[in-house]
């Protein structure tokens, strides 16, 4: 870490202005204009792991959706690539794909977070001879592969790309790639647990304020145990990921931490959601609570740069192979 | 096999065979990626759609009235057939291999919980008019049970009924009223005395759903569906002899509509859902994945297998007392905890099968589709009673635990600490 920490009340006051700042912003809109006027770049250089964590903790909570993500990738990348001409946006691998960028020799395959609206070139990462390149391709050329992603996560701004890749190639950065996934994964795990955070708070004020038998239903054991689990949940997330980030200094960028973060708060969403969505009844399950929407924005989160349930195959099998679980307390 | 029932089998076969066709694919053995891949549990469809899928089912229904299957176990005098639970489960068996309408949007809430309330409960001239249009399709009806202040605690409904002359004036909102948009009639709970207990002023009518003042407005469910609603009674007229029960006595109808509600849905077997959590359906999509050799997945197939074997199993049991004249007793929240769980456990199978593919659709056969029910399957633990419910129900009427303290079933309802303030 570089500069100073940023104290606690200095971090409030931060949380303050991106609530605002987030409430403002439409769907799919730019924050870098409103987050340079709040000068978030001195903040983000201060104390990286707080501003990193808070931003996406808020941007978790609003539900928001924009290509904040693409920023921390691309400071990973820009590094490795020659200067942008313009403005830049990165195409993620498709979900199912997990973190491995599609090949290079195939057609174009992936997500973009958001439209391409004044980006001028977007990166795309890909696999060539099993290592990761990176190409830049113009915008114009990428718009006409690219679609509103249907379905499951109605609020949010993706865009999945499937289309003939336009030729060319790029600088092989495999590292640089390998930081930039660790870097994404930790953000990930914060947005999805500003989304968890918010649903809790959702369910919590639900069933305190909604009477049944002559009582508020927070009362009885079996719906506050549920909320209280879903409180365990959630914090053992966010303390795997201040963890994760005390080994984001490391060569690999602390990408095994990073994945760690991620499967945790990817377990957390799940757990939660589950709990969240019982508590809130019939209620909870109608479109005029706000509470489907935290339920598909956390799973959409989830998948992207590897699930839970791949995260966890992998770390897995890399324990039984002899990995080192990071160290979490330095003595 | 009896000679009687052979000659039920072979008319049963007759009658299929000469109006619909086999099923291309055999129970066990099913081809994977071919055919429609939807697997939703509530319609997700267009009201277009949707409203074409509920002129079939009902054209179904009266194909199989007018031979003899409408309502296999119904009394003669209200146009049913008049034969055994095992009548009907083998009937339900042999057109399972047949290509027909799901008919859901009858069968589980009118035919399953209303028509046994309404021949339990209503006069004599009301059944006739009600039970024999119902079982041929013609009448859909629907439950009016829940309002926004009285979900679990049904009892604390407050939807006001006033006599007026020879009948009665309605007033109140219901809620989450499944397939209210499709109905023809509605059963409702109402408060009648609020002096009372809350259990005791309640009475229970059949209310015309085009009557003035009877107004539905659509919900959307998390999954996508639109299929339950608010529905809005204002000033509604309902004659006397609408009413089911006894003046006040309307909690003691709620419960053979509730006991059914939990055999029904606890019950339901058809329909794409319960297609898609069957075992050739999940072999074949751990083949489409390559998990076959996979330890994991073999050992959860086989306990979901295993759950929905005894699920299948206590409501056969179920049926069959129903059969013998006896109501389902708490033991039927058995079967409704299962079935939900069955569901939920079986979506979870799929969603770690497929992967982020369910999120993101791929377009792959059988990948996506998985979404819509892993989003409908929290309703499933909410509907018809939740789970938490279910289980207080098993534990203090089945097992005898004490019962939770500090409810209060004694003072009137109109002191009654309800949500928005007492009633
Ligand atoms: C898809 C769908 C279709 C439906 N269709 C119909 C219909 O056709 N007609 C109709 O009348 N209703 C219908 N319902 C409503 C359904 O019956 C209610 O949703 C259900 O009874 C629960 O009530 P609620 O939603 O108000 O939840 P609440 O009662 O508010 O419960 C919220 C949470 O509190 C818990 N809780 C409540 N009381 C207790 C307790 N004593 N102990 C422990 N935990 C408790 C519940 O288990 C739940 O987790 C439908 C609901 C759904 C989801």
């Amino acid at each position: 870490m570089t500069g100073t920490a940023l104290d606690a009340a200095t971090t409030e006051l931060l949380a303050g202005s991106l609530r605002e700042l987030l409430a403002s912003v439409s769907a799919g809109g730019e924050l870098g204009p409103a987050l340079d006027a709040l000068g978030w770049a001195e903040v983000l250089a201060d104390d990286p792991a707080t501003a990193t964590t808070l931003l996406f903790t808020e941007h978790g909570r609003a539900l928001v959706s924009s290509r904040a993500l693409d920023d921390v990738l691309l400071a990973e990348l820009d590094p490795a690539l020659p200067p942008a001409a313009g403005s830049r946006a990165l195409l993620y691998p498709h979900p199912a794909e997990g973190a491995d960028p599609a090949p290079l020799d195939g057609p174009l395959w992936g997500v973009l977070l958001g439209p391409l609206h004044g980006v001028d070139e977007v990166v795309v990462p890909a696999t060539a001879e099993g290592r990761t390149v990176l190409v830049t391709v113009a915008a114009t050329d990428l718009a006409a592969a690219g679609g509103p992603a249907t379905g499951f996560d109605l609020g949010s701004t993706w865009h999945t790309v499937a289309g003939p890749r336009p030729p060319g190639s790029g600088p092989p950065a495999p590292e640089a790639w390998t930081r930039a996934v660790a870097a994404g994964r930790r953000a990930l795990a914060a947005e999805m647990i500003g989304v968890c955070e918010s649903a809790l708070t959702l369910a919590t004020a639900h069933t305190t304020d909604r009477v049944q038998y002559g009582r508020p239903i927070a009362s009885f054991q079996a719906v506050r145990h549920r909320l209280a689990e879903a409180y365990v949940a959630v914090t053992a997330a966010r303390a795997v990921l201040d963890a994760a980030w005390t080994a984001a200094g490391g060569a690999d960028g602390g990408g095994w931490a990073a994945a760690a973060a991620k499967l945790q708060a990817g377990r957390a969403q799940a757990q939660v959601m589950r709990h969240a969505v019982q508590v809130c009844g019939a209620m909870g399950l109608s479109q005029e609570s706000e509470l489907h929407r935290h339920v598909t924005r956390a799973a959409a989160l989830d998948a992207l740069l590897g699930g839970h349930m791949a995260l966890a195959e992998s770390a897995g099998a890399a324990l039984l192979a002899g990995a080192d679980v990071h160290p979490v307390v330095e003595l | 096999m009896s000679g009687e029932m052979d000659v039920f089998v072979a008319e049963v076969r007759r009658f299929l065979d000469a109006n619909v066709t086999r099923q291309a694919t055999s129970g066990t053995e099913l081809e994977w990626g071919t055919g429609p891949d939807q697997i939703a549990y509530f319609s997700t469809d267009p009201p277009d759609v949707d409203a074409a899928k509920v002129a079939e089912a009902r054209s179904w229904q009266r194909r199989r009235h007018e031979a003899g299957f409408g309502w296999i176990t119904g009394p003669p005098e209200y146009g049913g057939r008049g034969l055994s639970t095992v009548h009907d489960l083998v009937y339900d068996g042999i057109e399972a291999e047949y290509e027909v309408p799901d008919t859901g949007v009858l069968s589980v809430i009118g035919l399953g919980m209303i028509g046994p309330t309404i021949l339990a409960h209503a006069q004599g001239h009301i059944k006739d008019r009600y039970l024999p249009a119902m079982y041929s399709g013609e009448v859909i009806a629907c439950q009016l049970f829940s309002e926004p202040g009285a979900g679990s605690d049904l009892a604390s409904l407050a939807t006001r009924a006033v006599r007026d002359g020879d009948g009665w004036v309605i007033t109140g909102q219901k809620v989450w009223t499944s397939i209210a948009q499709h109905a023809h009639i509605g059963m409702a709970l109402c408060r009648t005395d609020p002096d009372q207990p809350k259990h005791k002023g309640i009475t229970a009518f059949l209310i015309d759903m085009s009557a003035p003042g009877v107004e539905v407005r659509p919900l959307r469910q998390m999954s996508g569906g639109a299929d339950f609603n608010e529905v809005f009674l204002t000033d509604v007229r309902v004659p006397d002899d609408h009413r089911l029960g006894e003046v006040d006595d309307g909690w003691r109808v709620a419960l053979t509509t509730l006991m059914n509600e939990r055999a029904t849905v606890g019950g339901e077997g058809a329909g794409p859902a319960a297609r898609a959590v069957s075992l050739p359906f999940l072999t074949a999509l751990l083949k489409a994945n390559g998990r076959l050799e996979d330890a994991a997945s073999r050992r959860r197939l086989a306990e979901l297998v295993a759950d929905l074997t005894a699920t299948e199993y206590l409501n056969h049991q179920a049926l069959r007392r129903m059969q013998a004249g006896r109501q389902p007793g708490p033991e039927a929240s058995v079967s409704k905890l299962m079935y939900a769980q069955n569901l939920t456990r079986g979506a979870h199978f799929a969603a770690e099968i497929v992967g982020p593919r369910l999120i993101a659709d791929t377009g792959e056969w059988g990948a996506y589709s998985w979404n819509e029910l892993l989003l409908s399957t929290p309703a499933l633990r909410i509907l018809g009673g939740t789970e938490e419910i279910m289980k207080n129900i098993l534990a203090e009427r089945v097992l005898g635990l004490p019962k939770e303290p500090g409810i209060d079933t004694r003072s009137p309802f109109r002191e009654l600490k309800r949500s928005g303030g007492t009633a």
